[in-house]
């Protein structure tokens, strides 16, 4: 163990010690603000007492009254973060009309206070989730447990030509956050996917609901590249987009080059080909470090998701978020190279924001 | 703008995100930057680099805690600078001295050098300053995690700074036994 060793280690220590520490400083101003409006009280309180004497006092003379000092004692500023309560535009889905057969969701009454999604103080902070009777069911149930793991919901619904065979029944546990974390429950019934591991995504279809809907294990992890190619079968399934390296130019704006290749293909050749590279990554392990140097878009259908990236790191990794999760395989700095030469030499520029 | 609402900015891919990071974490993830760098072209830069890459993670990432969670990248993107760049010719500043005081914490004229999984010490950091005094813990963490100066640990809680110190040489040595006990030592 050296000195620096021990430095990196103290970076790791847990998230809350690191935000205390942060924050003190703001305790010790609203300790401060506090004292501030005890004394700034006990004065207005005094100075309130001491004119309603003196106005007695007149009154009982007969001396005309002066009007006494406004009290105007400000609130505390606390911390931006506190007081700060903007809403955006809440993210709403394709809403799912339930069929007419209600399902069986077994409701656990935690007890204690309701928030009101239109008026409270806690809407605003968490506007952006929709109220649950305006949830589609995979974003009331976004985690199935299923054969000792947890599969998370992905972004649509899978057609059902993706489905396969029937594989057993699962629960699903949802919260109602406007509703003092109210739990519901559902059971479903899990299929595979066609050519999918069913331990890396299965099918789900919730007890009363008609729709079939991808889930993915977040604890899978494969273990090189070609695990990975053959249990989600990317060769039939991953849809290759356009690729973009960005980054933020002398004066701060961040800049994006957005390029599409002619025949995307060449992918497989330049970043694929190797299945025996080893996955870096342990399941829940933080985020690798280094910076994007190229990112590919790609999208996987059965896997109900638009939205997965291949990224050539600036330390030559090939990343990607595939099933939500991120994977790691070094690629070494020739083969990242060549691809980035080769988007550079071949593919047509068709945005620069 | 509520920490919640700009990881939503971030899952939504929308530009707007890192502008809010920038508009309210910008100064926080530049001092920690700086204190390790001592420059503010390069801190700018891992500043700009930090963004780059909480875009890139978020998602599939969702943060608990955002601040330690950008914080922390901050810090390990200026640690990775600091050993290629020019603050360690230049002498290494604050990092070089916080070097020599954790050398406090390592058993003289051990040479071993024992691999352990990763983020098993730092959990044992942890538990140490999680039973430490308030005071002394955050003392503690200014200057092994932000790398803040003596003299900025001291102006900010209105110490002096000999106590600031006295606080830190005691603090280093109880670290220094709760590890050896640990036997990561």
């Amino acid at each position: 163990m050296t000195a620096k060793k021990l430095f990196i280690e103290i970076g790791l220590i847990g998230d809350d010690i690191i935000a205390e520490a942060n924050s003190l400083i703001l305790k010790r101003k609203l300790k401060i603000s506090r004292n501030l409006i005890a004394m700034t009280s006990a004065a207005a309180a005094f100075v309130i007492i001491a004119v309603a004497l003196l106005t007695q006092v007149r009154n009982n003379n007969d001396i005309p009254s002066i009007p006494g000092p406004a009290s105007a004692i400000s609130p505390p500023v606390t911390d931006v973060a506190e007081i700060e309560a903007e809403i955006i535009a809440p993210i709403v889905e394709p809403i799912e009309i339930p069929p007419s057969t209600e399902p069986t969701v077994t409701v656990s009454e935690p007890g204690g206070t309701t928030a009101n999604p239109t008026t409270s103080t806690a809407q605003e902070q968490i506007a952006w989730i929709p109220p649950w009777n305006e949830m589609t069911v995979t974003q009331q149930f976004q985690i199935i447990s299923f054969n000792g793991s947890d599969y998370h919901a992905g972004r649509a619904d899978v057609a059902l030509s993706y489905v396969g065979d029937y594989i057993g029944d699962g629960t699903a546990s949802g919260w109602d956050v406007y509703e003092n974390n109210k739990e519901y429950t559902i059971k479903c019934e899990v299929f595979e996917l066609k050519n999918i591991s069913s331990q890396a995504a299965v099918a789900v279809k919730f007890e009363g609901y008609n729709h079939y809907h991808t889930y993915g294990n977040y604890s899978y992890q494969p273990e090189t590249l070609g695990d990975l190619i053959q249990d989600l079968n990317l060769y039939d399934n991953m849809v290759f987009g356009d690729i973009s390296e960005s980054g933020f130019d002398e004066q701060m704006n961040y800049q994006r080059h957005v390029y599409t290749l002619p025949d995307t293909a060449v992918i497989w050749e330049l970043l694929l080909d190797d299945g025996s590279l080893k996955n870096q990554l342990s399941p829940g392990e933080n985020p690798h470090m280094s910076l994007d140097r190229m990112v590919v878009g790609v999208s996987v259908d059965v896997l109900a998701s638009g939205n997965f990236t291949l990224s050539v790191t600036k330390d030559d990794y090939l990343w990607t978020n595939i099933l939500g999760t991120q994977k790691l395989f070094y690629i070494g700095k020739s083969k990242a190279d060549a691809f980035v030469d080769y988007v550079h030499n071949n593919a047509v520029i068709n945005n620069i924001n | 703008m509520e920490d919640e609402l700009i990881i939503g900015l971030y899952f939504s891919r929308s530009e707007a995100a890192i502008t809010e990071t920038e508009k309210k974490y910008g100064g926080y993830l530049l001092k920690i930057a700086m204190n390790i760098l001592q420059s503010r072209e390069d801190s700018e830069e891992c500043v700009s680099d930090t963004y780059l890459k909480v875009w890139n993670v978020i998602p599939p990432e969702r943060p608990l805690k955002f601040l330690p969670f950008l914080g922390k990248i901050t810090r390990n993107l200026s640690i990775d600078r600091y050993d290629k760049g020019k603050a360690k010719k230049r002498g290494g500043g604050e990092a070089a001295l916080i070097f020599d005081e954790l050398e406090d914490c390592i058993r003289a004229g051990s040479n071993i050098e024992k691999e352990y999984e990763d983020g098993l010490v730092a959990e044992s950091i942890s538990d140490f300053l999680r039973n430490q005094k308030e005071e002394n813990r955050i003392v503690f963490v200014r200057r092994y995690w932000y790398a803040d100066s003596v003299f900025s640990i001291s102006e900010r809680y209105g110490m002096s700074e000999s106590k600031v110190k006295t606080i830190l040489f005691r603090t280093r040595n109880k670290l220094k036994i709760h590890l050896e006990k640990e036997g990561m030592m």
